[in-house]
């Protein structure tokens, strides 16, 4: 018999060894602590009582659309050796979507193994940034700057640069919810604590290490600025590196000049992001549209059926919404959970969706549902990856 | 004594594959060399000091799409210079003169690949992502295109372009800009995709119902590794087209270890392994030679007006403040303005990042690329929302 349920303190004994299979994790006593911290984020899926498969979904906070909404960010789903391939990750994920439904939750995102895997429950790869590793000589500017180190407790300064930063992107981490740390998780974080140097830069900031595993680069793990001057500032700082590192490892937004000259010639491997709207109505509500629309969506969506339906949405400057619309009205647009967020967080164009047969229907609608975020891309600062 | 700047003529052959020897590689067969560069002669300029050809570009006509529009873009291609001449300026002095004749003839927009993306972005030339080129194993191509193994693709093998597939390609291309349409007739754009000049082996063709691909299969330089089969050029024009397609190359499974391809943006296969599986390849630039041509060719989505200072030193006749007149209905209008209060001001190269997507305009002002009004500079950057860029490999120029 199957259950999902929350973990609680007697079933660590049995996740520590399926998380330490899956992801080498040593049987600690660190692991068994870091357990009991996030218990209320782990749902277990159990077989005849047993301990089979968990999955992680942290509470964090993310700015969309130059909001704050709430993000399930989907982690450490380990299932045990011996139960692999019988469904154990599908119902925890079924149980996750309605829990974050129940609270309120529209989105889940998360960093796949596979994007194949997760894309079967309706994430959707998405591009998030640019991780590039540039020689440190196309760094330099001219600006002069003073940079001093900040204590990395204290974020009375860099919080506010970070904060102001990251809501120009969409699902970029707040870090202000106390979810996995917060900031802490940008400027000491496990393992690097004692390396990484926060360097405040006048209006802007940077955490960054030395990387001496082979030839030695200057890893940027975070950054953030609040105008041109303090972006030429930062990046003065990073080339004031050259001499000690020869490259800078440094994941860029969208749009940012340093993308548009570099994107495609010194772009390394990364992690993916993939996208899940669990609930449109709490994601669509406080997001504003350019203009206004309004049209009628079918959402094929069986893993979430209180969104399996069509929608009518009304879209503009003043807010959005998404309602059920009454069995038997005809939708203008029809697409699936992956085009849904393809065409919401800009993976795909209206037209791609409909050549690639992700959707169907009115390139208008999708045209309309594109517009939406169209001006907060999608970027995941390397610090929040989870 | 000054250089002399004209175009080159067939008695000049002997010496532009001098300097192109010297720039790119040793040219060991000249006569074919020869033969391939011919039909690009009309398209040069050259910088010749005592008779010698010292620096030479060529600027090609291309049929491009833009917007779902057809135009005229200028190719830059073929940019060498002799190794006594380089840091010269003579490139740059090429460039000027091509950005006037551009304009004469009333084309907005020029493109290139770059062999080191600063050096023309001095000259006014943006990067602009161009896809995503894709190595991957053909399992991992199978699974995201979510195709099967099983069944026959209604695959025929094709030695030449089939009106087929060129109806395919003018369907693909179209919802790209900067594609090429491939029939301006100024080169055998088809004969080039099966078998470039200097190959000694054609690619391989196959038509599909609604799709296509021209491949080979090449033999990597090391063992134990095996083949990667590269596809060179492939459309699709529906989606059945589209699974049709990938079925076709998954098929390829345990006959080669890769498949290197060159995806849209927005392509299903792209989202699931650009962060993965992206290998280096030739970056694309753009630039507004004219910004009067180059605005009134894109389609607007609603009516705007603004006025924007422009600074671009290569081309005084961009450089200075203007009205512009966006239509819904399509096209635009562009006339000097007497203002000395715009609603923006930026550079050409961060114009060119606006209109083609490169840069929204919220990111163009928080990083100093552009200063004044965000709400008046973003109908600016809806022109291609529609019509991303992408332009093929294989077109590449």
């Amino acid at each position: 018999m199957r259950e999902v349920r929350f973990l609680t303190g007697d079933d660590i004994d049995a996740a520590m060894p399926i998380r330490s299979f899956a992801f080498g994790h040593p049987m600690s006593q660190d692991h068994r602590e870091f357990l009991e911290r996030i218990l209320a984020y782990v749902l277990g899926s159990f077989e005849g009582g047993r301990l089979a498969s968990v999955a992680t979904m942290w509470p964090f906070t993310a700015y969309v659309g130059g909001t704050r909404q709430g993000l399930g960010g989907l982690a450490a789903v380990a299932t045990a050796p011996t139960e692999r391939r019988r469904g154990h990750v599908a119902a925890l994920l079924r149980r996750w979507f309605e829990v974050l439904h129940e609270r309120g939750v529209g989105l889940s995102a998360d960093s796949p193994f596979d994007p194949r895997f997760y894309a079967r429950y309706g994430y959707q790869s998405v591009s998030h940034g640019h991780l590039v590793k540039l020689p440190v000589s196309v760094l330099a500017t001219a600006e002069p700057y003073e940079a001093v180190e900040v204590d990395p407790d204290d974020h009375s300064q860099v919080g506010p640069i970070h904060a102001q930063f990251a809501s120009r992107y969409s699902l970029a981490l707040t870090r202000d919810d106390g979810t996995r740390g917060g900031m802490n998780y940008a400027t000491q974080p496990p393992g690097l604590d004692e390396r990484i140097v926060t360097a405040l830069v006048g209006d802007a900031y940077a955490s960054a290490w030395v990387d001496r595993s082979s030839e030695p680069y200057l890893f940027v793990r975070d950054y953030a600025y609040t105008s041109p001057a303090g972006r030429r500032r930062l990046l003065a700082y990073l080339a004031s590196f050259a001499g000690q590192v020869d490259h800078v490892l440094i994941m860029l937004p969208p749009g940012d000049p340093l993308t548009a000259m570099y994107g495609d010639r010194y772009l390394q491997r990364m992690h993916g992001l993939q996208v899940r709207v669990v609930d449109l109505p709490a994601t669509l509500a406080g997001l504003s549209a350019p203009a206004e629309a309004e049209f009628t969506l079918s959402l094929t969506d069986p893993d979430c059926p209180w969104q399996d339906g069509v929608f009518r949405l009304r879209l503009g400057p003043d807010g959005c919404e998404a309602t059920l619309a009454p069995a038997g009205t005809t939708a203008d647009v029809s697409l699936g959970p992956l085009g849904l967020a393809a065409a919401l967080f800009g993976a795909q164009d209206p037209r791609s969706l409909l050549a690639t047969g992700v959707a169907e229907g009115d390139v208008a609608a999708l045209d309309a549902l594109a517009g939406l975020l169209s001006r907060h891309p999608v970027y995941m600062p390397r610090a929040d990856h989870f | 004594m000054d250089h002399e700047f004209r175009p080159l003529t067939a008695d000049d052959m002997d010496q532009l594959l001098d300097v192109r020897s010297v720039a790119y590689r040793p040219v060991e067969d000249r006569e074919t060399a020869a033969e391939h560069l011919t039909w690009r002669m009309p398209y040069s300029l050259g910088a010749f000091r005592g008779g010698r050809l010292r620096s030479v570009t060529f600027m090609v006509p291309f049929g491009a799409l833009l917007g779902g529009r057809q135009v005229r873009i200028g190719g830059l291609t073929g940019v060498a210079t002799a190794p006594e001449a380089r840091r010269g300026g003579l490139v740059a002095q090429q460039l000027r003169r091509w950005f006037a004749d551009l304009r004469e003839d009333g084309i907005g927009w020029s493109a290139e690949h770059p062999f080191e993306p600063t050096f023309y972005a001095k000259l006014g030339y943006q990067t602009v992502l161009n896809g995503h080129t894709l190595e991957m194993t053909p399992e991992r191509l199978r699974a995201s295109a979510g195709v099967t193994l099983a069944g026959d693709t209604g695959a025929e093998p094709v030695e030449s372009a089939s009106p087929a597939m060129s109806a395919t390609f003018g369907a693909y291309a179209k919802r790209f800009s900067f594609a090429l349409t491939r029939d301006d007739d100024i080169k055998d754009h088809w004969s080039f995709t099966f078998r470039r000049p200097w190959e000694h082996v054609a690619h391989f063709g196959y038509e599909l119902e609604d799709a296509y691909a021209v491949v080979s299969v090449e033999d990597p330089p090391v063992d134990p590794s095996r083949a990667t089969l590269k596809v060179r050029d492939m459309a699709y024009s529906s989606p059945a087209g589209r699974r049709r397609l990938f079925a076709f190359l998954a098929a390829f499974e345990r006959q080669v270890d890769r498949v290197r391809l060159h995806l849209p943006p927005g392509d299903p296969i792209a989202l699931d392994r650009a962060s993965y599986q992206t290998v280096h390849a030739p970056e694309l630039q753009v630039r507004i030679v004219d910004l009067r041509a180059a605005l009134s060719v894109l389609p607007w989505q609603e009516d705007a007006s603004l006025t924007i200072r422009v600074v671009d030193k290569d081309c005084p006749w961009n450089d200075g403040t203007f009205d512009v007149e966006l239509s819904g209905a399509g096209g635009a209008t562009v006339t000097g303005s007497r203002s000395s209060d715009p609603d923006a001001a930026l550079d050409v190269r961060a114009l060119a990042a606006l209109v083609t997507g490169a840069a929204t305009p919220e990111s163009l002002l928080a990083d100093g690329w552009a200063e004044g009004s965000v709400a008046k500079l973003r109908p600016l950057g809806r022109a291609l929302a529609g019509h991303p860029v992408f332009k093929t490999h294989n077109d590449h120029f």
